[in-house]
């Protein structure tokens, strides 16, 4: 049962579309979320932290 | 967890996906959505889009009985956005602690089913470490082994 989730997961099919392209073009849409995370993060060096988090 | 999912369609960078959500509420259109935070990091969002004002809401709880096909949904994204963007980090966060302990919950179930293809760490209070089952992390971040 866990393979075929695990199968199910990587095998959805997905379709490019050039209105969802135009559509979103350049745009953030969960702004406000965006801002936040943002925020939250700026001044901070991920790259290190996970560094150090995968020695450990 | 489930093998049920709804069929996606992205943008050409394979950046944002809407898929349509079917239940007793109705046809609601989901969107996930990758966000550049700068240098390889990506932003996970995502949430419905409210018909009446045109507007995107990441907090609703759309309540349509089909929450474990919509994460399965948006775990499915996953594998996509690693397929278009090697090398990247996805940090994915809850809108609300409710939704965080859902995320988690699922998280745990999704780990066991990718750790072998992915790398899962947690984010609490400005510490970064290794993914441990019952943690209460602000923050997941997830690569892809290469």
């Amino acid at each position: 049962m866990k393979q075929q989730i695990k199968d199910s997961l990587k095998t959805n099919q997905v379709k490019v579309s050039a209105e969802i392209t135009k559509k979103y073009s350049g745009k953030i849409i969960f702004k406000e979320k965006f801002d936040r995370v943002s925020a939250y993060f700026k001044d901070r060096d991920l790259e290190k932290e996970i560094e150090k988090a995968l020695r450990n | 967890m489930s093998k049920d999912k709804y069929s996606l369609e992205t943008d050409q960078n394979n950046l944002i996906f809407e898929f349509f959500s079917e239940g007793p509420k109705g046809r609601i259109l989901k969107i996930v959505e990758y966000q550049p935070l700068g240098g390889r990091f990506y932003n996970l969002a995502f949430g419905d889009s409210i018909e009446s004002t045109k507007d995107f809401d990441d907090f609703v709880r759309t309540n349509n009985e089909d929450t474990e096909k919509v994460l399965s949904t948006v775990a499915s994204t996953l594998y996509i956005f690693f397929q278009h963007h090697e090398g990247t980090i996805v940090i994915a966060e809850g809108s609300t602690q409710a939704r965080t302990r859902l995320y988690r919950r699922y998280l745990t179930m999704f780990l066991e089913l990718i750790e072998t293809e992915f790398t899962l760490l947690g984010e609490l209070d400005g510490k970064t470490e290794r993914f441990r089952k019952g943690v209460d992390y602000t923050f997941c971040l997830i690569s892809k082994k290469e």
